[in-house]
């Protein structure tokens, strides 16, 4: 009698957790509630507006499944996901310098994907200048996924799966440059982040401490110039006083405008998430909030600086540093981090 | 990028403007800038020939010989041509807002064929030499834009307006390569050109009646 009751009741549970699968369906799917967007609260109107590329949701899937696929690399073993990762607001945690195919390493730290929709140019020297040509980067490039666009397009038009889903984005089974692009840009173009503990203390939905407080306060006062909300950053190129690596030798900016003023100056990141995106900086130098912190206050005594912006910060004492990294983890955003619509699921 | 020391003489030459009569020569109003569109019209055709010296341009089995006497021999030729007008005493009654890839090693790509021009008297021609500001910020495009074409930067993401190829005993670079690649829309970098050309008397769109210009142009 206890028996059967227990078997009743796991069965009954176990006909209620199917029920409830069937209804939370496929992780996978995308409905148009899921690619609905707007400029969150705060921001400016957005620099790429899909004009000339609708967002839908077969667009998305698309572009996420071609973001998660290593056909994309000549050798099949490399991703966009490989060097982006969801977790690390898609930036690659722990990697120095990006890891292409082969195991053949880059020359550059890999940066989160985040807001890109308000960007108007790209890379850690600016040198691209619209979100949806930025893919070609990484596809041919020798040391990331080396693939040419021609092979490409054929491996694409060959695939079982591709086809369907091209023809689900655009009506037909047609596979261009301009509809790979278009579609990675409808997926990357969504990964937006404004939902830190920082903007629902902005939106009164929550507090700070007293700590994070201090840390926003000290924030604004010394680090604003060049990492200001609601990106923290200005979009601008800077240099911000590290030593250039001998090795590297990255001249940064003066690469894409020639103009010896923008030698070693840098895009300035956003630091959204930056508690996640680690290691630091354009070559990946360093691995913690503290070294950074570490650096920026050393250049107090850093007499070659320019940038009043970098002689304005003095010396941090240790508290200050403490209540700066309280502060830096309020812009973590854990509903963008484990956003469901972002991760594709085998 | 290595220097090289070889003046190399392209001369771009030879239009034949080719009115065909089109059947359906009407026209009407179309769109909200309050421009005439025509349907109908004619069909006008450019066709590009390339001349070293005096020559026709061959790709590989000449030698050419510049004017400091090195020898060269030419490999590869392509440059973009857009934003083609024509200009009549009124000013611009035609332009076409399309790019094309001309490409030496592609007949078909040498004839650029414009549609519906609309019947007049035409004094000049004019034309984009590289591809304007606004289409190198544009994102992704197909057709003769589409980055597969092979005529796009993407470290410093741009068109490549222009690259002429080749081999010279002279140059110092390795396999002795000549490699000249043209772009640029930022500002101190506008590498695009405008060319205009005056046509040898009028040229006459008319509907039925078939009219050759012979255009010579040196660069
Ligand atoms: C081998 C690792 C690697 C792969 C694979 C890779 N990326 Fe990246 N990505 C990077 C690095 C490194 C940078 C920064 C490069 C630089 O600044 O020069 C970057 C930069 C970007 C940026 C610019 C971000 C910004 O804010 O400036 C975008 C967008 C991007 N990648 C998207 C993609 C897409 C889409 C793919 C797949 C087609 C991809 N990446 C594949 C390493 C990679
Ligand atoms: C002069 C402008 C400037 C000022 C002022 C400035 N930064 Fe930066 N910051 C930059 C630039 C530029 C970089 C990237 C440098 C590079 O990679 O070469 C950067 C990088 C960083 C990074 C690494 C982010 C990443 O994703 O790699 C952090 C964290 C950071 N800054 C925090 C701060 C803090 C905190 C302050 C105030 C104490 C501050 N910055 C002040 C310009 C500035």
């Amino acid at each position: 009698m206890k028996n059967s009751r227990a078997l009743l009741a796991n069965l009954l549970l176990w006909a209620a957790g199917l029920l409830l699968m069937s209804l939370a369906g496929d992780p996978n799917t995308i409905t148009s509630k899921h690619v609905a967007w707007k400029t969150p609260k705060g921001f400016p109107p957005p620099v790429y507006r899909f004009k000339d590329n609708p967002v839908s949701p077969a667009g998305f899937v698309l572009g996420r499944a071609l973001f998660y696929d290593p056909l994309l690399s000549r050798d099949s073993t490399i991703s966009c996901a490989t060097c982006h990762q969801a977790f690390a607001a898609f930036a690659h945690i722990d990697h120095r310098l990006s890891h292409g195919i082969e195991g053949r390493i880059g020359t550059r730290n890999v940066p989160p994907l985040q807001n890109l929709l308000w960007s108007n140019h790209f890379m850690w020297d600016g040198g691209v200048n619209h979100l949806e040509v930025q893919p070609l980067n990484p596809l041919t490039h020798p040391d990331e996924m080396n693939e040419t666009l021609p092979r490409l397009l054929a491996k694409l038009q060959q695939s079982p799966r591709y086809p369907a889903l091209f023809a689900a984005a655009y009506g037909d089974t047609a596979i261009r440059t301009e509809r790979v692009l278009k579609a990675l840009a409808q997926f990357t173009g969504l990964l937006i982040s404004a939902n830190a503990k920082y903007d629902q203390y902005l939106r009164h939905e929550t507090t700070l401490s007293e700590q994070e407080l201090k840390g926003l306060r000290l924030f604004e006062q010394k680090c604003s110039s060049c990492h200001p909300a609601p990106f923290f950053t200005t979009r601008g190129f800077a240099n911000n006083g590290l030593p250039p690596d001998s090795l590297l030798q990255d001249i940064g900016r003066q690469k894409i405008t020639g103009r010896p003023e923008d030698r070693y100056q840098f895009s300035i990141p956003s630091l959204r998430n930056v508690e996640v995106t680690y290691p630091y900086m354009h070559d990946g130098r360093m691995d913690k909030l503290w070294q950074v912190l570490g650096h920026y206050s050393r250049l107090a005594t850093d007499t070659t600086l320019t940038d009043a912006r970098l002689r304005a910060i003095g010396p941090l004492s240790a508290n200050e540093q403490v209540d700066l990294v309280a502060f830096l983890r309020t812009l973590t955003d854990r509903t963008f981090l484990y956003d469901r619509r972002f991760i594709m699921y085998p | 990028m290595t220097k090289v020391c070889i003046p190399l003489f392209i001369c771009l030459s030879c239009f034949f403007v080719f009115a065909k009569a089109s059947p359906l020569a009407t026209s009407r109003k179309g769109n909200n800038t309050g421009a005439t569109v025509h349907r109908g019209g004619s069909e006008l055709q450019l066709h590009f020939r390339h001349t070293v010296k005096d020559s026709t341009l061959q790709l590989n089995n000449v030698t050419y010989t510049n004017a400091l006497g090195q020898p060269y021999i030419l490999t590869k030729f392509k440059y973009y041509i857009g934003r083609i007008y024509l200009k009549s005493a009124h000013g611009r009654d035609y332009q076409s807002e399309e790019y094309f890839l001309i490409d030496e090693e592609e007949e078909g790509s040498k004839v650029i064929r414009l549609q519906h021009v609309p019947p007049g008297e035409y004094t000049a021609i004019g034309f984009l030499l590289g591809v304007d500001s606004l289409h190198n910020c544009s994102g992704a495009q197909s057709g003769a834009l589409d980055p597969l074409n092979g005529m796009f930067w993407n470290w410093n993401t741009g068109y490549i307006f222009m690259k002429l190829e080749g081999r010279s005993p002279a140059s110092p670079a390795p396999a002795h390569l000549l490699e000249y690649h043209i772009g640029g829309y930022a500002h101190g970098y506008r590498h695009m050109r405008e060319v205009q050309l005056s046509l040898p008397g009028l040229l006459q769109i008319q509907p039925g009646a078939p009219a050759v210009v012979h255009q010579q142009r040196s660069r």
